[in-house]
Order: C-alpha cells, then sequence, then structure tokens
C-alpha cells in the first residue's frame, strides 16, 4: 500500500467513487417521500457514477455543499445543488489538466468551490488568490517538464498520480502573520486536486518532489476515507517535528506518509541516472536527508502516541520497511 | 435535518471535530485534518498537515 502504482491509483478512485455513491444513495433514502426532486437527482446522480466510477473534485465538492443544506434544512439549497450535481458527474475530467486560481480558468462554480473546500484553520478562508501570470507561465512549464521526467524515471508514480490527480491548480498564497504561507494543498473534501503557490520560488527538483508530496496526500485519503488511520481524537494533539505549533496524530500520520513518499520519488529519479547536473545531485542528497530526519521524527511521534486502526498500522508498517530497505523494499 | 455520519464519505464516527470546511458543515464528526497543506517559511519548506 505504500509503494506507488496505476493499481493503487485506480483503487483509490474507485473507493472514492464508491464511498460518495453510497452516501448519496443514504442521503436518497432519507429524503425519499419529502423532497423526491432532490431524492431522484441524487439517485440520477449515483446511476451516473456507476457508470463512470469516477469523481471529479467537484462532484466530491458539491456533494459535502448537499450534506451541508441537508443539515441546515436548507432544501431549496439542496435542489439546485442536486441538480449542479448531475452536471458535474457528466462532465468529462482529463487527468492531471492544468488551472489557475481565477474564475475565468476553472469557472465560477469551480472557483467557489476551490476557495471553500481548500479552507483551513491554520491559514484561514480565502488564503488562495490569483497568481502572476508571469508566475504561472514558469511553474505550469516546470511541472509540464516533472510529469514528463516523472512518466520515463519513476513511471509507477506517475501512472498512480494520472489516475488520481485530474487537476493542478496554480494560486498565489497570502503570507501570514508568522511568515508562513502555503507551499502546496490538497483537500479531501475536493478529493483529486492539487494547488500550488506559484509565489514560492522552487528548483525542478522541488517541483518533482511536491506532485509526489501532494499526490501522496490524495492518494492516503483515497486509502482510508472511512476509518481514518489513527483512532485519537483531532483535539489530542502532540508536538510535531514537522510544523511548530502542536498537530493531531491524523496530520502527523499523513505528513510523515509523504515524506516516505517524497523519498522515494527522488531516490527513485536518482537511481534512474536522469539527475546529470552535480548542482541537482547534490541538491537531490540534500533533500533525501532532510526526507529521512523527518521522516524519522514524525514516525517517532507516532510510535509514541498513535492508536492506529488496521488499515493506518498496515500502511505506515510498509511506509517503514521501505524507509528501512530502500528500494529493495519490495 | 439529522443525518447519520457514519454512512457518509468524509466522517467518521465519534469525535467532535470541527469542520476544515469553512462553516459549510456546522456540526459533527468531519475531520479537523481534511484540508492539508505544506508550509515554506524562509525558504525551508516542511512538509505539513
Amino acid at each position: 500500500m505504500f509503494l506507488p502504482s496505476r493499481l493503487s491509483g485506480t483503487l483509490g478512485r474507485l473507493r472514492v467513487a464508491q464511498r460518495i455513491h453510497d452516501s448519496l444513495a443514504y442521503l436518497s433514502d432519507e429524503i425519499d417521500t419529502k423532497y423526491p426532486a432532490i431524492s431522484d437527482n441524487l439517485n440520477t446522480a449515483c446511476r451516473i457514477i456507476s457508470e463512470e466510477m469516477r469523481i471529479n473534485p467537484s462532484t466530491c465538492a458539491t456533494y459535502f455543499e448537499i450534506v451541508a443544506a441537508l443539515e441546515d434544512d436548507r432544501f431549496a439549497d439542496a435542489e439546485a445543488l442536486s441538480n449542479d450535481l448531475i452536471d458535474l458527474t457528466k462532465s468529462e475530467q482529463p487527468a492531471l489538466a492544468m488551472f489557475t486560481m481565477t474564475a475565468s480558468s476553472l469557472g465560477d462554480v469551480r472557483h467557489e468551490l476551490v476557495s471553500r473546500h481548500f479552507a483551513d484553520g491554520y491559514f484561514g478562508k480565502s488564503f488562495l488568490c490569483e497568481p502572476t501570470a508571469d508566475d504561472v507561465k514558469v511553474r505550469a512549464e516546470q511541472v509540464r517538464q516533472a510529469l514528463l521526467r516523472m512518466q520515463s524515471t519513476v513511471p509507477e508514480l506517475y501512472a498512480e498520480v494520472a489516475e488520481t490527480i485530474s487537476e493542478i491548480i496554480f494560486a498565489r498564497g497570502n503570507v501570514g502573520a508568522d511568515s508562513y504561507t502555503f507551499d502546496g494543498a490538497s483537500s479531501l473534501e475536493y478529493w483529486g486536486a492539487i494547488v500550488l503557490n506559484t509565489a514560492v520560488k522552487k528548483t525542478d527538483l522541488q517541483v518533482f518532489e511536491m506532485i509526489a508530496h501532494e499526490s501522496g496526500h490524495n492518494t492516503l485519503f483515497a486509502l482510508s476515507p472511512d476509518e481514518f488511520f489513527v483512532y485519537n481524537t483531532d483535539d489530542e494533539r502532540h508536538a510535531s517535528p514537522l510544523r511548530d505549533d502542536p498537530r493531531p496524530l491524523d496530520g502527523i500520520y499523513h505528513a510523515t506518509f509523504v515524506t516516505a513518499r517524497m523519498h522515494y520519488a527522488i531516490s527513485r529519479l536518482a537511481a534512474s541516472g536522469q539527475i546529470v547536473t552535480v548542482e541537482e545531485q547534490r541538491e537531490a542528497v540534500r533533500l533525501l536527508e532532510l526526507y529521512r530526519n523527518n521522516f524519522d521524527a514524525g514516525y517517532d511521534v507516532l510510535s509514541r502516541h498513535a492508536r492506529y486502526t488496521p488499515s493506518g498500522k498496515n500502511i505506515m508498517d510498509e511506509t517503514k520497511i521501505y524507509m528501512d530497505r530502500g528500494l529493495n523494499a519490495d | 435535518m439529522k443525518l447519520d455520519k457514519s454512512k457518509l464519505f468524509g466522517w467518521r464516527q465519534g469525535t467532535n471535530a470541527n469542520s476544515a470546511a469553512g462553516g459549510a458543515v456546522k456540526a459533527g464528526a468531519v475531520k479537523e485534518g481534511a484540508v492539508k497543506i505544506g508550509a515554506t517559511k524562509t525558504g525551508v519548506v516542511k512538509p505539513v498537515i
């Protein structure tokens, strides 16, 4: 489950589609007699999802919007959203399409959905802003080259990324009072997309690892969308070796997993012989050392405090095996 | 209306986490950590949460 593959990406996508399908079917049953129009729309969306077994990020976000509307007894909103849901489930979604964080690029509805479903307690609402055209041009080319490089040097990771990620969104992040800005972001509620901050300058190698990092979060979301990875509740916080503020163990779990995924990506790239300049070879060595240290620190916190779910333990055990054995893990 | 969160994608039973969707969901057990964000400070990238 740790090692990336096309199969892992496909299974993850199917799992998310199945879970959303089942959730919509439950909602449809709950409102069947009282609001038949909404129920019919949800059933139609279920049928389309069953046929396609592909969920695009907007469909995922709209599902969360419908849950919220029903909970708040906003049934007119729920009906309008259920109409949107049918259109969204029908729309084709190419893999790895690139967008800019603007209404003109994403469309009004999707732009609003991205803003709402990437809101975060640490960075707040609306921390994703329109990037400059020059920054987007540079980063988009870096991403294109990184994906080509990944396809030829780490094809199993590329295949998983292509199965998992349908939207790459370029944004500019606000800088908070503590000087932090976002680097990249992923959201369970907008599953299948990654957002990259174009205002943070990156080397080509760092863009390569960012794709491995953010797609790793999406993979992890898909691997266990129902029971999650640790039984520890989110109000239980621990000192994180990976961030200044105490964090829930679920977050430390995610960070530890994606750190190992970045280590894997750069290790495979290096093993391919495709890092040709001395400068980039030195950078790769530095990055691998950083990942090793961050993984060890994250794993140590988990070992002392995490109460793993069965799947959470299995995945982290496999992750540790990779970090102990390197590319000979399989 | 009241919904059984254990039957919904994005929730797990028994937690009291806040919404990660900027208030889109008022109560229940949606994962607080549903948004994963890497942060940068003075050029040091932290693989975050």
